[in-house]
Formats: structure tokens, C-alpha cells, sequence
């Protein structure tokens, strides 16, 4: 629809135009009664929320389609660019409050201060050998081999791989340790239905290990009784027990997804983030 | 009465069962599961277990077969170093078999470490099977915007994209001159240990046919049962067992087939403290009856 | 398939037009019944229990950031520390997004404010720990351990740390009490914690807490959805077998299921 314009002027003039806008528009919004902001907010939203429903619900071969060709789909490119854009703003967001946020518990002496310092230290770190791994590999000296990593490379090698990696599947293995220990803790069969979910589990456990299928291995491929093979009967049970059950859960989960989505649309929300306090 | 001093010991001790501290049950799971994962490396030969590829993981296999000439295929690596240990192995494999069958190739990811990763594995790889980077394979990185902006690539890749990772603009990649949109994929592969699959099947395959293959973490793998039934996924790869029966497809001893070992004897040890703590609680019971 | 076919329309307006009955039938006034939920019932018993022994509490909202399962969880925990406030007891909110934790600091320092007592409101309760998931999990075990909190309310969107924060919680021996509605987390949190609320029965608590019209309204009308799903399914099942008897029948069937 736009034709893209390779001028850093403009862009940065578009850029100063569209803050200086966003800047007005929120001045006005600030100042004027609550009552009139929130009704600017759902006029906004509910414009906002009417795009995506209309231009996809609209079906082929009605009165309306020609119209939807014409004026709404034409559109989706560049508004799927805005909300990429968006999206990318939170990044940026995401930052800044961490970095409010810590540099608030170093001022006033909170508990856990010296963590705070830590943050910056590391951030600041990563950030810089991050930056030079990408646009300055070289440095300080050339890779002397192949294969071999410049002190950049290695910096970062050792800061992610070594530690931010690392550090991230440790904590992430320690539910093995954990499963174990619950396991063993609440699986106890005190009714006839905890003893059938028992055997079902049973099942699906020794079906997902070979171990379990080496087990009933013997059990010959082509004969009537191949269902009793572990990984047999466990697809079995993944397939006819836990889907249907999964399948209802969905069902659930996708309304409440749309109820949701449609009591922010008409802004009938309520909380004490969005106006009133229950 | 020596038979029913010997009984009621053996009484006592299995009702012990019922509660064993879990400091014990720690250092069980950490022997079980890490001597295996160490043996190798100091000179202990264990057994490859031999795996039997279900239904899900041979039409994952026959998919990435049946992608026509000409097309290529998108590796969607929404995982990060959490989840590393399972679809890690599961990249890879799949990332081999498609070399191995000659297709091309595009890394992307809704995570910012997964492209990374894969395309770790890519470059290990390519040396084997002599890939070149933007002319087989290559690497858009991390994709924000979510569904939005995946329609958006559905429809113009080049315009949603724009450059790689590397911040080569995709006109200048040789393998992306016919790749224009999602008409040109012929299978998305998504790895990931988080509830992302909906995002895909919404666009890719509900709005523009493209095929749906998964590899998941074993968490959330009964979750995609459903999509496997009614064909929105095309194959489906659970967990580390879901890379061991890719693996064995191929033929080859990766990561997935290594940590089967461990996996079984950690299942197994789980199987038997449950059912001590069961036989325990029993034979509590049955002593406070009398 | 680039848009929607007519049946993908009529299943969504005749849905959306259940749920927004429900929710108009209740601001009309109508009373709206949402049965008893155990867990919710719990709560009052975990503060009590946790002011008793003069253990603080905590509560988890999960990983969430600006969303409203995070919200949700926010409506509860407001209703956990006015409980709390009324004791003067303290509650701490570890957050892992910090927009979020401006909510949350809102949220606590309101609640003690309404039960009287705004000197018992500690800012450092409320604890922006990382934007990191198991960071986030470790920070929060730390917690526990080092403040032998009494009892743990996890509330919101939860995923693979689920199971690490409801087992150290388990080991100290703290009263738990868990709600989200991410599905997979459930069976970590009923093998760890001592009440669960699942999946729909999350969003029906702040429902149930606040007596909020919109609210209740929602849920009726989200179940009243349900139903119309489960019609539509079963006569889409009955049409698809018939089909297979009378040709005819294809026309309906290929209309059904949108084309395909």
C-alpha cells in the first residue's frame, strides 16, 4: 500500500511528529473530567478491537466482500508492521522499569540492595560484550585459527553459553528432583479411581521409556494382542482417554479466552486497574 | 514366636516406606540419572536402548520427506535454554534429516535464544553434509509481534522480514529470490516447550494450508493430541523420547537416544518409590486396624 | 482459508451473543448462582492459620505480565491481604514483571488502608525479583525459606517452576493454595498443595470473591456456550454419520465443517 521511503530525515521527522502527537493527545487526555477520558478510551478500543473481527469475518461472497477487499484487507500489512513495532516498544519498556525499579531499591537501602547492584553490573556486562560480539569481533586481536575465538567471541561465549545457559537448565533440572519427591509423596491409592489413574499412568510412564517397551517386546507385531504392548496401549491412552479430556479443556479455555477478549473490547473490564475497585 | 518377631520387622520396615525423606530420594534420582550421563566420560560403555518409533514421530519423519521440490521448510525454535535439553536434541535431528534429504531451510523463532541454538546446530551440520549459509539454509532470528506478524510473513515474507539475522537483506539471499510467502513453504517445524502451536495453526495452516510439525517438551505433549487428530499437526515429537525415535529413524546416537538410559532408570525409580510408599501406607493401615 | 466461512460466524455471534446475555441478564439485576468453591473457602483458613503462628504469607501471581489471568490473580490477592491487613499480618507479592509490581504495590497498600491500618504496610512486601522464569523460582524459594512463611497462595499463569515453588513451599510445611489456569501446571500443584482450583473454576473465583455482575455474568454465559459447543458438536457427529449413509447429507456436512 505505502511504498517504503529510504530517508533518514523523514524518518526521524515522522518519528519527532508522531511523539509530538502522542504527547498532545496525552496532555489533552490528562486534563480533561475522568468521565470524558474514559469514554475517549473505549471509543479508541473499540475502534481499535473492530479491525482484525471485520476484515477476517467477513465471508467470501456476500455484500459486504468487495467492500472488505477494498478497504479493509488492503490494510493488513501495514497494521500487522505498527503492532510489530509496538511490540518491540516493550522491550525497551520492559528495561526501563527494571532499571527504575532497581535503581530505586540502591537508593533508599532496601533489603536485598547489594542484589540490585549485581542487576546493573551484569546488564551493563552483557549488554557491552554483546554489542562488541556482534559489530567488533576483532577487537582486540583476529581469530589466529579456524575455529579458534577472538577474546570478544570468548567473552560472550563464556557469559552465555557458560552462565546464562547453564545457570537456566540447572534450575529447570532440578524438577526432576522435585517430580520424584511429589511423586512419591501423593500418589497414593486410597480409592478405586486413584488406582485406575495409577494404572494409567503406569502405562503411559513405562510406554514412554524403552525400557517399558523392551519389556512386552516379545509380544509379536502382528498378533491380536499387540495392544498390550506398553508404547501401544500408552499412545492408546494418550490418544482416546487424554485427548478427548484435552479436547474439552480446550473448549473451555478458548471461550473464556473470547469472553475475556470481548469484555475488554467493550471495556466492560472492571479491577482496580481499570476504574473500579471491587 | 521368632516367625512373628521376623514378620512384625518386616512389617515395621515396609511401613517405613510410607515415608522416606526426600534427602534419600535426591540422592537416589542423582545417582540414577547422572551415572549414566557421566559414565561415558570416564570409559563406562553403557547399552544403547533400542527405541520403537510411534505413529506420531514416523508421520513427523514422512512430512519432512514429503515437502516437494522447490519448497522449503521453516524451523519456528521457540525455545529457550529451559527447554534446551529436550527440544535441543529434537532440533537437531530434524535439522539433519533435512539436510540429508536436501531441502532448504529458514531458522526463525518467537524466542529470542532459539534461533541461536539452532543455528548452532545448523553450522555443526552444514560442515557434514557441505550446506551453505543463504544458499540452503538461513537465519531470520528472533520474530516479535506474534500471531499478527506471522500472518504478516504468510502473506509477504520479504515485506514482514525484511533482512536475516545477520542483517543481510533477504533480496540479497540466494535461496529467498523464490521464497515470497507462505505458498512457498512447504512444512513449518515449531520446537518449543510453551503454548505457542495455536499461533501457527491459526495462520500458517487454517488460513494458508501450509503443513504443521511440532516438537515438544514432554509437559505439554498430551496438550497437542487433539491438533494430531484432526491432521492441523502433521507429526508430533514428544519430549526426549519424541528425539530418540527420530534419531533412530535416521540411525544415528544423538542426544535423545543418550538420555534414554537416564530417562529409564529415572521412570523406574519413580515406579518404585510410589509403589514402596503404597505398600508402606498398607501395611500401616492394616497394623493400626489390628 | 484467508477469512472466515459463514459457519466459523455463526458459531462466534451465537457464543459472543451467550456470553454477552449472560453478562446483560446480570447487570439487569438478575441473581446469578456460582457454586462453592473449596479452595476459595480455604483462604480465610490459611490466614488464619498463617496469623496464629505469626508466620507471614505469600502470594505468587505467577509469571504473567499485562494480562488478565495476572489481573485475575491481582483481584485475589487484594482480597488475601485485606484478610491479612485486618491482623495486621504481612503478605509478600514477589513480581517478575514490574508494571505489574506497581499494580501490586497499589493493590497491597489499598488493602491495608481499608482494614485500618496503613502503618502495617511494608513496600518492601512487595518484591520485583527478575524478568527470568527460574530466576523469578529461585528468588521466590529463597523467600520461603528465609522468611518460614505459613502459608503460599499461588495464583495466575504458571508454568514449569510450578512444581519447584509448591514443593519447597511442601517441605517447610506451609498451608498452600493454588489457582491458575494454565492446565498442564494443575497436576504439580494438586500433588503439592492442599487446595487447587483448575482452569475455569480460576476465572469464577474473582467471580465468586467479588460478586462483581460482570463477572458472574461472564461465567454463566461462558457456560451457557459451552452447552450451545456441545450441541453444535453433537449435531455436527450425527450429520457427519448420517452423510456416510445419504449422500445428500454432504451438502450440510461440507457447510458444517467450513468447507474442508
Amino acid at each position: 500500500m505505502f511504498q517504503p521511503v529510504e530517508s533518514a530525515i523523514l524518518n526521524i521527522a515522522l518519528m519527532a511528529l508522531c511523539v509530538l502527537v502522542s504527547v498532545i493527545f496525552l496532555g489533552v487526555l490528562h486534563n480533561v473530567p475522568p468521565n470524558l477520558r474514559m469514554r475517549v478510551i473505549m471509543v479508541v478500543t473499540f475502534i481499535a478491537g473492530l479491525y482484525y473481527p471485520l476484515e477476517f469475518f467477513i465471508p467470501d461472497g456476500t455484500v459486504l466482500t468487495p467492500l472488505r477487499n477494498r478497504y479493509l484487507t488492503p490494510f493488513l500489512n501495514p497494521i500487522g508492521d505498527a503492532v510489530a513495532v509496538m511490540a518491540a516498544f516493550t522491550v525497551g519498556i520492559g528495561i526501563t522499569n527494571l532499571c527504575i525499579v532497581h535503581a530505586r531499591n540502591i537508593s533508599q537501602r532496601r533489603e536485598g540492595w547489594g542484589n540490585s547492584v549485581v542487576f546493573f553490573i551484569s546488564m551493563i556486562l552483557m549488554f557491552v560484550v554483546t554489542l562488541a560480539n556482534h559489530y567488533a569481533p576483532n577487537l582486540f586481536c583476529k581469530a589466529t585459527a579456524e575455529g579458534m575465538m577472538t577474546p570478544v567471541q570468548a567473552a560472550f561465549s563464556i557469559m552465555f553459553d557458560g552462565v546464562y545457559t547453564a545457570l537456566n537448565a540447572t534450575v529447570f533440572s532440578l524438577l526432576a528432583f522435585f517430580i520424584t519427591s511429589a511423586a512419591y509423596r501423593a500418589f497414593r491409592i486410597r480409592t478405586a479411581e486413584a488406582a485406575l489413574l495409577m494404572a494409567g499412568a503406569l502405562i503411559v510412564m513405562l510406554g514412554q521409556v524403552p525400557v517399558g517397551m523392551w519389556l512386552t517386546h516379545w509380544i509379536p507385531d502382528e498378533s491380536i494382542f499387540r495392544f498390550l504392548r506398553f508404547e501401544v496401549l500408552s499412545e492408546w491412552l494418550l490418544a482416546n482417554i487424554n485427548m478427548p479430556a484435552q479436547r474439552g479443556i480446550l473448549f473451555g479455555v478458548w471461550v473464556g479466552a473470547l469472553a475475556m477478549a470481548l469484555r475488554i473490547w467493550l471495556s466492560l473490564e472492571r479491577g482496580g486497574y481499570f476504574g473500579r475497585q471491587f | 514366636m521368632r516367625v512373628s518377631r521376623i514378620s512384625d520387622l518386616i512389617l515395621t520396615t515396609l511401613s517405613r516406606f510410607q515415608q522416606v525423606d526426600r534427602r534419600i530420594i535426591y540422592v537416589l534420582v542423582w545417582i540414577l540419572i547422572g551415572f549414566p550421563i557421566v559414565a561415558p566420560h570416564v570409559g563406562i560403555h553403557l547399552p544403547v536402548l533400542p527405541m520403537y518409533p510411534t505413529r506420531a514421530a514416523r508421520s513427523f519423519f514422512e512430512a519432512v520427506e514429503s515437502v516437494p521440490n522447490g519448497k522449503v521448510i521453516l524451523l519456528a525454535c521457540d525455545f529457550d535454554p529451559g527447554t534446551l535439553g529436550e527440544n535441543g536434541p529434537q532440533c537437531r535431528s530434524v535439522i539433519e534429516h533435512i539436510m540429508r534429504t536436501g531441502k532448504k531451510f529458514i531458522i526463525m523463532g518467537l524466542d529470542q535464544v532459539g534461533p541461536t541454538i539452532a543455528q548452532a546446530y545448523a553450522e555443526e551440520l552444514a560442515k557434514k553434509y557441505g550446506y551453505k549459509y543463504g544458499v540452503d539454509y538461513c537465519n531470520f532470528g528472533w520474530i516479535t509481534g506474534g500471531q499478527m506478524f506471522l500472518e504478516r510473513m504468510c502473506r509477504d515474507l520479504h515485506a514482514a522480514v525484511k533482512q536475516d539475522k545477520a542483517g543481510t537483506p533477504l533480496s540479497e539471499i540466494p535461496m529467498m529470490k523464490n521464497v515470497r510467502s507462505a505458498k512457498d513453504i512447504g512444512l513449518v517445524v515449531e520446537f518449543t516447550g510453551s503454548g505457542l502451536l495455536p499461533l501457527y495453526i491459526a495462520t500458517f495452516n487454517a488460513q494458508f494450508g501450509v503443513k504443521l510439525a511440532q516438537g515438544c517438551t514432554g509437559i505439554i505433549g498430551p496438550e497437542q493430541f487433539p491438533y494430531l487428530d484432526t491432521g492441523q499437526l502433521s507429526g508430533l515429537l514428544v519430549g526426549l523420547k519424541g528425539a530418540a525415535e527420530y534419531e533412530e529413524m535416521l540411525n544415528v546416537v544423538g542426544g535423545g537416544k543418550r538420555a534414554m538410559l537416564p530417562q529409564s532408570a529415572g521412570h523406574l525409580l519413580i515406579i518404585i518409590l510410589v509403589a514402596l510408599g503404597n505398600i508402606g501406607m498398607w501395611v500401616a493401615r492394616r497394623a493400626e486396624r489390628r | 482459508m484467508e477469512h472466515a466461512q459463514l459457519i466459523h460466524l455463526l458459531v462466534i455471534g451465537v457464543v459472543s451473543a451467550l456470553i454477552l446475555y449472560g453478562i446483560l441478564s446480570s447487570l439487569r439485576g438478575k441473581e446469578l448462582f456460582i457454586r462453592r468453591l473449596a479452595g476459595i473457602d480455604a483462604i480465610e483458613e490459611a490466614v488464619g492459620r498463617a496469623t496464629e503462628m505469626g508466620r507471614p504469607i505469600l502470594f505468587s501471581v505467577g509469571l504473567g505480565g499485562v494480562e488478565i489471568e495476572t489481573f485475575q490473580a491481582l483481584a485475589i490477592a487484594s482480597y488475601v491481604a485485606r484478610l491479612a491487613a485486618r491482623y495486621r499480618n504481612r503478605v509478600i507479592i514477589p513480581v517478575i514483571d514490574t508494571v505489574i509490581y506497581t499494580i501490586a504495590e497499589e493493590a497491597l497498600r489499598e488493602a491495608y488502608a481499608e482494614a485500618g491500618h496503613p502503618e502495617a504496610f511494608r513496600p518492601e512486601d512487595v518484591r520485583f525479583l527478575s524478568g527470568s522464569q527460574f530466576a523469578y523460582a529461585s528468588g521466590v524459594i529463597g523467600i520461603m525459606n528465609r522468611e518460614r512463611v505459613a502459608a503460599n497462595f499461588f495464583f495466575g499463569p504458571f508454568a514449569a517452576e510450578s512444581l519447584i515453588l509448591a514443593e519447597t513451599g511442601q517441605s517447610i510445611g506451609a498451608i498452600q493454595i493454588a489457582g491458575t489456569a494454565s492446565i498442564l501446571q494443575v497436576p504439580f500443584f494438586i500433588a503439592a498443595c492442599d487446595y487447587t482450583i483448575i482452569g475455569e473454576e480460576f476465572y469464577a473465583a474473582s467471580a465468586y470473591l467479588s460478586r462483581d455482575p460482570i463477572h458472574l455474568g461472564s461465567v454463566v454465559g461462558q457456560d451457557y456456550s459451552k452447552i450451545a459447543l456441545a450441541a453444535f458438536t453433537l449435531a455436527g457427529m450425527i450429520v457427519a454419520t448420517l452423510a456416510t449413509r445419504w449422500a445428500e447429507l454432504n451438502g450440510l456436512l461440507k457447510f458444517l465443517t467450513g468447507g474442508q
